[in-house]
This record gives structure tokens, sequence and C-alpha cells, in this order.
């Protein structure tokens, strides 16, 4: 598999930043109905470096090296991009992406603000495309009533971004060899295709630089290498085994090797099956889950043993009738069954 | 040719190959100081001047006890000379050369001289140990040639034989009662220095908080490599014991060196990322601690982060600044 080059986004900084309101689009609304900012905000250095300390959370999380969608024909945002490296006039520039994003979002596609700012990452000059969603809070301010102390409630109905805000849609762009390359964390693309990435596909014109099913592909053959080569305990072996069957059997639409790992494996094997996963390019942020390059197994479970006996069945009823032993206790395997038929 | 105008020219050959020696040797003895753990050695190495030779020979001539062969019965032709601060840093440095097999022929117990215990009670002097050393690696010279001098001391035992050149070292004039008693007192003074200083070391470190306080401080210098500024130091102290591994505060000075190592190795990444001012904690020494444990095992830093009792989304940002993933809570 080609391996995506990593970028180092500790490196990440934003400069100047521009919001714009995106509301809900009705069918035939245009993007002349919107409206849009026209300066720059005085911000301090403080909120820029909040904001890139969410957008790198979010990247980290969730994003996957994109680069400019070959098969789509005249792609807007690329071309605007690519002028803007050449002229980085941020207002106009993130109008027009305003502009744009308000045309490609579906009518199911909640409002909120589009957040643009220049940036650098490893020295280059880039530019971040974060979509940030209204969320409602309450703030509570110290009053008296009739002389006596208490808690007056407001409601804020238009906050955007909160400590717990999840930053879904976001972008970080970047020149390479004169081609536009970067990261997306679009959560459309990984959880309904039905909607598939307006984000990524119809507002950025941009596509994932390694295929879902291909990264799927590379998850599965690592665990199961890892779990054959490096894990001596047979217990473990079945235990991480079971996991990855059922991690790739569920109705979970994407996979987050860390929290496969953190949820199923042992500490001692955390940290090396985290690194066998970035040495062979699966990514720690989530990707979307693809079967389509693995052979249907169904849900089944194939064990080999050392004396060259292999047991293998339904991945459920394994997990029910067939003990494996902790090695403390000896180790060994029991199967829980009775003969129906010898051939 | 006369036969010391014979000897010095032999002796002038060798000397380039001698220094040879005096390096090899002054390179180990700063490995071994930096393996124990020797704070702040200072090493020094020497070849003996052809003239100081030929004054040595000629010192035994006029004693009536010539040497046989002048060239390889002067032990001192090079020498390294090692001044540490503890009294307890000699025996084990004295220890670590002992068992250099591997550097050095066997050293038998006659080779080494412990000048602080072969003085008689009356006698004036404060010295160090001698160790008489024969190399391996003898850079093309006879064996016969080779042996070299280790001195190591105190340098309170460094200050009295610079002084004791002058004072009482080989008197030219006769001394006074007054003038001996003087020097005495100045070498019990120097004992006593060295003394008190080697007990409140052993009882600073065996406070229970010397280990933390040593890495604390660490924290605190690395941190001005990066950043200026006030930071708060009763949150440094919370978060340092809370993070710190008790384990490896065990082995502060391993720790300690690990910092050291990782601002070195992360220099450019940590004048980018500790000059933010979000979030607040990249403004405090612990930011290092964290990002080292982050660098180290993203998924034991968080355990370690949980076990102590701090909130999941301090490290999550802290580990969005250092760009790496946080993996989800346990």
């Amino acid at each position: 598999m080609k391996k995506a080059k990593n970028v180092d986004l500790s490196s990440l900084s934003l400069g100047k930043f521009i919001a714009h309101e995106i509301p809900h689009r009705l069918k035939d609304e245009v993007a002349a109905d919107i409206s849009l900012s026209e300066s720059l905000p005085k911000l301090e250095k403080r909120i820029i470096n909040f904001f890139c300390n969410r957008l790198q959370g979010t990247l980290t999380k969730r994003g996957q090296p994109v680069d400019v969608d070959p098969k789509l024909q005249d792609p807007f945002l690329p071309k605007v991009i690519d002028e803007w490296f050449e002229k980085p006039k941020l207002i106009s520039f993130s109008q027009l992406a305003a502009k744009h994003l308000y045309m490609a979002q579906t009518g199911s596609a909640s409002p909120g603000m589009l957040g643009v700012a220049d940036a650098k990452i490893d020295g280059k000059p880039a530019v971040a495309l974060m979509k940030l969603p209204e969320e409602e809070g309450v703030r509570f301010e110290r009053t008296s009533v009739g002389g006596k102390e208490t808690y007056n409630v407001t409601l804020l109905g238009d906050l955007t971004l909160t400590e717990n805000t999840k930053v879904f849609k976001a972008a970080l762009l970047w020149r390479e060899n004169g081609a536009i390359t970067g990261l997306v964390s679009d959560d459309q693309t990984q959880e309904s295709s039905a909607i598939a990435g307006y984000f990524l596909s119809q507002f950025l014109g941009c596509r994932h630089k390694v295929r879902p099913q291909t990264l799927t592909k590379a998850f599965k053959e690592t665990v199961t290498e890892f779990i054959n080569k490096e894990v001596t305990d047979e217990g473990d072996k079945v235990r991480y085994f079971t996991a990855l069957q059922a991690e790739l059997s569920s109705n979970k639409k994407q996979i987050d090797p860390p929290d496969f790992i953190q949820k199923h494996v042992n500490s001692k094997h955390k940290g090396p099956l985290q690194n066998r996963l970035n040495d062979n390019g699966v990514p720690t942020a989530a990707f979307q889950k693809d079967l389509s390059l693995l052979p249907a197994q169904g849900q089944r479970s194939r064990y080999l043993t050392d004396g060259g006996i292999t047991i293998a069945g339904e991945s459920e009823k394994m997990k029910e009738r067939v003990e494996i032993r902790d090695s403390e206790k000896g180790g060994g395997i029991v199967i829980h069954d009775r003969i129906r038929r010898v051939q | 040719m006369s036969n010391d105008e014979e000897l010095r020219q032999k002796y002038l050959a060798m000397r380039p190959r001698l220094e040879e020696l005096a390096k090899d040797l002054k390179k180990s003895l700063m490995v071994w100081c930096n393996e124990l753990r020797i704070y702040s050695p200072r090493i020094e190495e020497r070849v003996k001047e052809s003239h100081s030779l030929l004054n040595k020979i000629l010192q035994r001539k006029l004693e009536r006890r010539p040497y046989a062969d002048p060239l390889a019965d002067v032990s001192d032709k090079v020498g390294v000379r090692a001044d540490v601060i503890y009294g307890s840093d000699i025996d084990r440095l004295v220890d670590r050369i002992h068992r250099a097999t591997d550097v050095f022929e066997r050293i038998e117990d006659d080779d080494i001289d412990d000048k602080r215990f072969s003085l008689s009670a009356n006698e004036v002097g404060y010295s160090g140990v001698h160790i008489d050393v024969v190399p391996r690696e003898r850079r093309g010279l006879a064996r016969k040639h080779t042996t070299c001098e280790i001195q190591i001391r105190t340098n309170a035992q460094a200050a009295w034989a610079m002084a004791s050149h002058e004072l009482a070292y080989k008197p030219v004039v006769k001394r006074t009662d007054g003038d001996k008693r003087r020097v005495f007192r100045l070498t019990a003074l120097l004992e006593l220095f060295d003394e008190q200083i080697s007990q409140s070391r052993d009882e600073l470190m065996s406070d229970p908080n010397y280990p933390l306080g040593k890495l604390i401080q660490a924290l605190r210098d690395a941190r001005f490599q990066f950043r200026a500024g006030e930071s708060n130091p009763a949150l440094t102290h919370d978060m340092v014991s809370r993070l710190a591994d008790v384990q490896s505060l065990k082995d502060v000075d391993e720790l300690v060196d690990n910092v050291s190592k990782f601002t070195h190795e992360y220099d450019r990444k940590l004048r980018d990322v500790l000059t933010r001012d979000y979030p607040s904690l990249l403004s405090q020494p612990e930011a290092i601690l964290i990002f080292m444990n982050l660098e180290s095992d993203i998924y034991n830093s968080q355990e370690l982060w949980e076990r102590a009792g701090l909130p999941n989304g301090l490290l999550e940002k802290m580990a969005n600044a250092w760009g790496k993933r946080l993996p989800p809570p346990l």
C-alpha cells in the first residue's frame, strides 16, 4: 500500500481569520441571498491559537490525506485555492468559499459558521477551512433578587465553538509540487454514504488519497499479522482476533484504530500495535470502513494449532464453544461440543 | 651524542603516541564519570615535558638510586587527573577503573596508592588516589613504555595540591613550628570541608522530596530554553508529583538525562510549540514532561494521566498541540 506522507500537525499555525455565517439553505435559494463578512476581525493571538488547537485535534482524530479529484470537471474551489496561493486575499477568497459551501450543502446540512484562516504547515503556506455548527448553552450570572443573592440563567443560542463542540468538517490544504494536497475531516463521508461527502467532494472538489478499502484491508492484515507474530499468549491471540472480526463485521461505518486498540488490546501491546499500523500506512485518524477488498468470510473464525489441527466455524459459535485456557493454567484448547459426523 | 641527549631524542620521538594514549585515557574517564553520574568532573590529561623527565632522571642519579631503564621506569610520563566534588565519587571511580579489564591490563592492589589513608597522623598533606595503569591499546608503543598514572581527587584535595607546592611540598627553607601548625590547620579544614559536603549530600539525597525537586528543577531549566516569563510553581509541583512515575523517580538522574536528551532531540518543535499561549499549560515547565510521555508511549501516557485523576480534555489539548492523536479515554 502506498503510504501517505505524514505531516507534523504541531507545526500548524494560523494567521488571519475570518468567519461567515452559512444559514440553512432552502430549495431555490441562491448564494446571493446570504450576507457575508466584509472585514477581518481583530482577534487576540490566544483566540487564534484556540482555533489552531481545535483544528489540530480534529485533523489528528479524523483527518485523511486528500488531493484534487481528477474526475471532477472544472472543480470550483481548487481553482480558487490555486489563485489564493498566488494572491492570498483572505476576505475575497473566504467569501467565494462561503458562497460555494452554501450552494454545495444539502438541505439536511445544519447551519453554522465557516471559519477560514491563512495557515502554515511544515513552513509551507496553507489555507484552513472549518465548518462550525451552531450550539446552545447557558450562562450563570450572579445576581440579587429582592436583596437576596441568586444566579440568573441566560440561554445562549448562538454559541459556535465551545470546549466540547466537535468540529467534524475541517480542511487544511497546501501545495506540494504544484498540486493541492491536504488533510480533510468529513464525518459524512464516513457515516452515511447516501449524502456522502458534500464537504469533501462538492465543496472542496477533493478525494481521499488512499482509498478506504485499501486502508481497511491494511488494517485487517496488519492486526492479524501482529497477533500471529507478536502475541504469544493464546488467550490474547483469540481475544484480539475475535475483536478484529467483530470490528469488521459490526454496523459501524468507520474504523478508528486507536479506539480499537484502547478497547481490546492489553497495555503492553497497545504501543507496539499502533507503531506497526503506522509503519504499514494505517493512519491514527479514523477512516471509512470498506470491506470490498477483503474476501467474503462472513463471520467465521479459523484457528491453526501448533499440532497442525484447524478449528473453524462461525465466530459466534466459536466464541461460545471453544475455550482457550490461560497460559497460566497450562494453556490449551477445549471444545465443548459433540461430534455429529466424521468424514 | 651524550646518553641524556639520546634519551631526550627517544622521548621526543615517542611523545606524539604518548599524547594519543593520554587522550584515550581522558576519554575513558569521561565516559565512566558520565556512566556513574559523577556531577561536574574536571578531567585533564598531560604528557610529561622532556625537561621535566630529564630533571626527574637527574634527581634520581643525585640521590644515588638511578633508574635502570629511565624511559620505562618513569611511570608518570602520561598522567590524567580527575577532580570531583565528593569523596565518595573517588571510591566509585577507582572501583570502575579497577573493573575496566577491557581497557587496562590487570590492576594489582600495589598499583593503587590511596594517599588519603597512607599518611601518618602527624604528616602534613591532603591527597587523593593515584593508580598506575597499563592500557591494552598501546598506540604502537612497547608495553614497558606505556604505564600511565591516573590521579583522582576532590576539589578540596586539588586546592591543597596547588597550594602545597609553595607551602609544604619539598620545602627549600626550614619552616617554623608556627608555619607548620598553620599548614596542619589548613589541611584539617579541607578534610572537614569534604566531610561536611559529603554528609550534606547524603542527607539531601535521602530526603524523600529530593528526586521530585531535582526533576522539577530540570524541567524549569529546560523551559527557559524555550520561553521566558513566570509559571505557577504550585501547579508544577502538583502536576509533576502526579505524573512522574514513582518507579522512574527512583532513578531521577536518568529521568533528568532524558529531559535533556528530549529537549535536544525536539529542540525545533519545542521552540515552536512552547511559545504559544493556548492551552495555558504550555507556559508551565511540566509541559515538557507531558510531551516526553506522549512521545514515548501515548497509551501509557493516557493511563498515567487518568490514574493521576487529571481531566482528559486537558491532555487532549496538549496532544493536539504536539500534533498527536490522543486515543479515546479508557
